[in-house]
């Protein structure tokens, strides 16, 4: 009996074990939650090449958008946690969907992040003939006409609307949040004069050099990109907010695939061409561990979900 | 300006330049000509390629894709009634028809040629006037989406010629499909009955595939049992290719219109083909003379289609390349290249990048025109694929079916959603209805929504929503196309309706030798019925949503119950009694092979797709063999089943790197 019992928990381990020690012994499917050709794509495409030399197998890329992510994701905690089928994940939208939404399909804590590559941090931003010079007089005039300014963001319940409310609640004020289908519809609405400010990034908002001013950006330090743009934290708001890109896996993969996946994305992460393109395009290159990201989305899992709560219905 | 072009011009006298445009034309071909893959996809997995590459090689191999693709997806539209991108839905309406009589290589040539002039005014206009028309493309807000939808939607008017009520009521059960899934503004998920998997929506290549390409195997190859899948053989020649040309270039007008409206389509942020070809489609209907003929099968249908649709693409370069705002989906992939090569969009890209850009804007023009002769010249060979005996190619088509509607989102609901809608379609052609503008509805659907939802947020934040909406000049301008074209079938009602009774009673006399019961379903009772229970469901699913979730729905829910009410009442008055199958032996087909495509669907999860495909191949086979059975045909069709299914799956899994469906046990 002692026996059995033995070689059945020896047969239990065994595939744990060959796991670890061979790994990656076949294709690792890198899955991306958005369509072809989106941001998260270009991303992957660009790391794809980097990933395959330094696994030794293929990494095909594989697309299941739909939901704003959300499908992607239900997909990824459904896989097997063996290590050959990753996802992109993008940070607030793995806390925010299972918050908002009754049946997102997935839970935060069933996505075990290896890495996040890069943060792309939101401030506001309003056209260079805007009445509006600093974030002062923004926040005066919604004041004094309450839901007459209208704010684009880039969807419902993504990184620019969950700061919008923070922002809203801390200022006390009232404006008109206008969701876009996504970020490039919201530029093109401001440029158009559509809406009157916006929540941009700081890789949205680069490329339109002086057609456009920033009001505040929601970091702890100053941007490197625009050295004088003050934080909101700088103007009185404890507001920080970010989208962050990165990787995952299910929940269980065993801790060596873990390590050994984190180690390829490491070396690409701190490449330091990889990381000069980036800091051009207006996204801050980091190199944040699982366990780091995992005690993020803890925080921020705190934070936003009273605001949730009370936003949604 | 010239200069730059000059210098833009001198990267495609590099041979292997020239020759990756050509390679990328004809890759953007394939992926236009395979139902579900698009040109997004097609530039997306060409990407990584192009890292290795000088800029300019790899920037010309993208525009050679996506000029492909414009033109690659009226291929199947042509020859199997299937769109290979939404853009060429108009093209089915007058290129398979015309393949049907044994014209398909005039209607092939037609489409290389209407694509390669309306690619080639686009990029004039792209080259001279780039500046301007981007500023334009600006104007477009919330308020002037919504009237380009509302637009859109008059188009039913041209498109069910004969029968309104059938086609709006159709168009808005599509308005309702459209919003299945997660609203894309509010962010909240509607209608999708529990399964999560339903978050993402109704997939539009799904939805086509099943529309266009179902029915028509159904009911011509395996109910009627037609030996081949067009009508008559076809015998390609040089005359048809110098006839249809000619015949085109003696047409200016219709040329310059239609490429013109897909260029605007196209500057358009976020417009793009699937709008820009129908607009183009029925603006030809309405202008052009002897329009009875559209949809019988002319050249100058598949013609203004296709220029529409191959001028939108440099045209949604112009916002893309001068403002960094991509006009459309193929259009983003091409930003995001730029941004690899370092090359951001605007001033940047037209001043410190001028000769690689102006070689990429060159290269549109050098592809559209490679376009011509591949088209032309690949007449011969792809007109022919019809010729091929129905029992091949139709198991072909249908695995295809399955492949195609997976492929974009690998998602297995998708393949279940292009079965129900080859089943919805076959019972609308049935019931005497047109499937087009129920199509129509799920395109215009978002546009409408957004722009509705976006102009009562900013028009409530200016205080008044109906002078926001409406007091804006683009919006004016829309406003008044669309009262012309409401107004319009009433003025043309008197001039055509003579013509148009002689044209059904011909077409009643056809159908009656194949008739042999009578009809006894009241279509429009069926219709009404149907309609009346959407409206319901759709009313009670919506009403834990939020004002700005529910807007939309609701309002076309309330026009659907009008609609259906008409419906019915018109069925008790003028009862237009139809039948589902034309006979019981055709029944017997019909339902055999949705039985074995169904468990085909099935069986995919389990086994996994190649065994699932290789036995539905050869089941299907099987049952379209004339001759009684022997031992040595079913051997041959097991292998050649096996065979066609080894090529596919080497075909998507290796060459082109779309995963295929993997069974449970089989992993």
């Amino acid at each position: 009996m002692k026996l059995l019992n033995k070689s059945l928990f020896g047969l239990l381990l065994l595939p744990a074990l060959a796991l670890a020690d061979g790994y990656p012994e076949k294709n690792v499917t890198y899955q991306i939650t958005f369509n072809p050709g989106g941001g998260s794509d270009i991303r992957a495409r660009q790391q794809q090449p980097m990933l395959e030399a330094d696994l030794g197998v293929k990494v095909p890329i594989q697309y299941k958008p739909g939901g704003g992510g959300s499908l992607g994701w239900a997909e990824l905690v459904k896989k097997k946690p063996d290590g050959y089928f990753m996802s992109g994940i993008n940070i607030p939208h793995i806390i925010l969907q299972p918050l908002a939404r009754e049946n997102a399909g997935y839970e935060t804590d069933q996505i075990e992040p290896i890495i996040l590559f890069q943060q792309i941090p939101f401030g506001i931003t309003v056209m260079k003939d805007s009445p509006f010079q600093t974030l002062d007089d923004l926040l005066s005039y919604a004041k004094e006409n309450p839901g007459a300014v209208t704010i684009g963001g880039s969807g419902t319940w993504d990184a620019t609307h969950i700061a919008h409310l923070q922002f809203e609640k801390m200022a006390g004020v009232k404006f008109t949040y206008v969701p876009h289908k996504g970020g490039k519809p919201k530029q093109t609405s401001l440029l158009g004069g559509h809406t009157m400010a916006s929540w941009f990034g700081v890789s949205e908002w680069l490329p339109y050099g002086d057609k456009v001013r920033n009001l505040a950006v929601a970091t702890e330090a100053t941007v490197e990109t625009n050295p004088d743009l003050p934080t909101f934290k700088s103007l009185g708001f404890d507001l920080y907010s970010s989208v962050y890109h990165g990787v995952a896996v299910p929940a269980g993969t065993p801790a060596e695939v873990v390590g050994k996946l984190q180690d390829s994305f490491m070396k690409i992460a701190n490449d330091p061409e990889v990381r000069a393109r980036k800091l051009k395009d207006g996204i801050l290159p980091i190199a944040m561990s699982g366990a780091d990201a995992k005690a993020l989305i803890a925080n921020r899992k705190e934070i936003w979900a009273p605001i949730v709560k009370e936003f949604a219905k | 300006m010239i200069d730059s072009l000059l210098a833009g011009a001198s990267h495609l006298a590099v041979p292997a330049n020239l020759l990756f445009l050509i390679l990328g034309t004809a890759l953007g071909i394939v992926f236009g000509a395979i139902p579900g893959l698009t040109a997004t996809m097609g530039l997306a997995l060409l990407v990584p390629f192009t890292f290795s590459m000088e800029p300019a090689t790899g920037l010309l191999m993208l525009a050679g894709i996506y000029v492909g693709a414009m033109y690659g997806d009226a291929i199947p539209a042509i020859l199997i009634n299937t769109p290979g991108t939404p853009a060429a839905i108009a093209t089915t309406f007058d290129g398979y028809p015309l393949a049907q009589k044994g014209m398909a290589q005039h209607a092939l040539v037609a489409a290389a040629f209407a694509s390669c002039f309306g690619g080639l005014l686009a990029f004039v206009v792209l080259a001279t006037a780039a500046e301007p028309l981007a500023q334009m493309s600006l104007k477009f807000g919330p308020a002037e989406y919504f009237w380009l939808g509302i637009f859109g939607l008059t188009i039913v008017s041209v498109l069910s010629s004969g029968n309104l009520l059938q086609g709006f009521m159709t168009a808005t059960i599509g308005l309702l499909l459209s919003s299945v899934g997660m609203a894309t503004l509010s962010g909240e998920v509607r209608l999708t009955f529990g399964f999560s998997a339903m978050q993402g929506g109704i997939g539009l290549a799904g939805a086509l595939i099943g529309f266009f390409c179902l029915p028509e195997i159904l009911s011509s190859v395996i109910g009627k049992r037609r030996e081949t899948y067009g009508g008559d053989q076809v015998q390609p020649s040089l005359r048809v290719i110098i006839d249809t040309t000619v015949d085109l270039i003696k047409r200016p007008v219709l040329m310059i219109r239609s490429s013109l409206i897909g260029l605007v389509v196209g500057v358009a942020p976020g417009a793009g083909g699937n709008i820009a070809s129908m607009v183009s489609y029925s603006e030809a209907r309405r202008w052009e003379k002897n329009s009875e003929e559209f949809g019988q099968g002319t050249v100058r249908g598949v013609a203004s289609s296709e220029a529409a649709n191959s001028a939108m693409a440099p045209g949604s370069l112009i916002p893309l390349l001068t403002l960094g705002i991509p006009g459309s989906p193929p259009a983003a992939v091409i930003l995001g290249a730029l941004m690899l090569h370092g090359m951001q969009p605007g001033n940047d890209l037209f001043v410190v990048y001028s000769e690689v850009t102006y070689a990429f804007i060159t290269g549109l023009a050098v592809a559209s025109t490679a376009v011509l002769v591949l088209g032309t010249a690949g007449s011969f060979i792809y007109a022919r694929i019809i010729n091929v005996p129905s029992r091949i190619l139709a198991p072909l088509i249908l695995v295809m079916t399955v492949v195609g509607s997976y492929a974009i989102r690998n998602n297995l609901l998708d393949v279940w959603v292009m079965l129900i809608f080859g089943v919805v379609g076959l019972a609308l052609n049935r019931l005497k209805y047109q499937p087009a503008p129920l199509v129509l509805g799920i395109i215009l659907g978002p546009y409408i929504e957004d722009g509705l939802v976006q102009s009562l947020m900013i028009g409530g934040a200016s205080g008044n929503v109906l002078s926001y909406m409406t007091l804006r000049p683009i919006s004016i301008f829309l406003i008044l196309l669309c009262l012309v074209s409401a107004i319009w079938p009433i003025l043309s009602a008197t001039v055509l309706s003579s013509r148009r009774n002689l044209s059904s009673s011909n077409e009643l006399k056809a159908d009656s030798s194949n008739v042999l019961t009578k009809g006894r379903l009241n279509s429009d009772l069926i219709m009404g019925v149907i309609a009346l229970i959407i409206a319901i469901i759709v009313c009670v699913k919506s009403l834990g949503l939020s004002h700005y979730g529910n807007v939309f729905i609701r309002s076309a829910a309330g026009m659907l119950v009008l609609l259906a009410i008409a419906a019915l009442l018109k069925g008790f008055i003028k009862p237009d009694r139809n039948h589902f199958f034309e006979s019981l032996a055709e029944r017997k087909r019909i339902l055999l092979a949705l039985g074995i495509l169904i468990a085909y669907v099935i069986l995919i999860p389990i086994t996994g797709f190649i065994i699932a495909s290789i036995i539905f191949y050869l089941l299907l086979a099987l049952t379209l063999q004339p001759n009684p059975l022997s031992i040595k045909t079913a051997i041959l069709l097991l292998l050649q089943s096996s065979v066609v299914v080894a090529v596919l799956y080497l075909l998507f899994n290796g060459l082109l790197q779309v995963p295929l469906p993997e069974g449970f046990w089989v992993d």
